[in-house]
């Protein structure tokens, strides 16, 4: 079977790269940029369901 | 060339009808993919390619698969909240628009059709961050929507970033 080009699957994070995702994983920052750009998403996405 | 309206774009999955063979981005290994890995990728399972049209064209494309970030223990203080663990991920594997397309907008379009997809998925299968490798020259397009990069790639050809998805939650 021919595969298609490698794509890693898994990212390995470390050191300050492991402290900042963990701190954000138990404290998740709510922005109204972020709370925007989901809303565009998901309007994008009703009307483009594929 | 002016933006182009998202009303007027449309995303679709890749089939074997799909006339892919116009589609020219600037990156080589990204038109390779698509017209030579995608579909046979897509019958293994092991990725999802998704076509974005603009007047029957295919001007960008975008590729999905399930990934996943391990979080290691590290010398030295230990992490608040740190637990042994791997965490679920969609990794946007690939992002192109086609060269004669490019600030048009599409490239945000299909990103953010990309995050709607991803709340669809995470409201039946766990899956908080999406992430994807950058290309060097690209890093200021995921700056630009707050994905946020993992340090110890930054000088790598292909530096990694996520964004945390966790706002999709309950927010209808
Ligand atoms: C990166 C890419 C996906 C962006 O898509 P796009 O459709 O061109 O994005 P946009 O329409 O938002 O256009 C770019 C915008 O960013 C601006 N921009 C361009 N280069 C920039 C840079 N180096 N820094 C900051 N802003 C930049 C443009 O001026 C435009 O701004 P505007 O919206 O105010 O007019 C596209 O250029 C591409 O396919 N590149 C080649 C493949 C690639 O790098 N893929 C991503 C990595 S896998």
């Amino acid at each position: 079977m021919v595969m298609a080009k490698q794509i890693d699957l898994k990212l390995v994070l470390e050191d300050e790269d492991a402290r900042i995702f963990m701190d954000g994983f138990n404290h998740p920052k709510v922005t109204q940029k972020k709370v925007d750009m989901f809303k565009k998403a998901r309007e994008i996405y009703r009307n483009n369901r594929a | 060339m002016d933006k182009i309206s998202g009303e007027d774009l449309r995303v679709r999955r890749l089939n074997n009808h799909s006339n892919i063979i116009n589609f020219c981005s600037v990156n080589d290994d990204l038109n390779n993919f698509l017209k030579d890995d995608a579909l046979l990728a897509q019958d293994n399972m092991t990725s999802i390619t998704y076509l974005c049209f603009w007047r029957r064209v295919v001007v960008g494309f975008a590729t999905l698969v399930a990934a996943t970030i391990e979080v290691k223990q590290v010398e030295g203080p230990r992490i608040d909240g740190y637990a042994p663990n791997t965490y679920p991920s969609i990794k946007l594997a690939r992002l192109a628009v086609d060269k004669n397309h490019t600030g048009r907008g599409i490239g945000p379009h299909l990103l953010f059709w990309v995050m709607g997809k991803f709340e669809k998925i995470s409201k039946e299968i766990g899956c908080r961050y999406l992430t994807v490798d950058s290309k060097r020259e690209s890093m200021w397009f995921y700056e630009k929507y707050d994905f946020i990069l993992v340090e110890k790639t930054r000088n790598k050809t292909h530096p990694t970033f996520y964004l945390d998805m966790y706002l999709t939650r309950g927010k209808k």
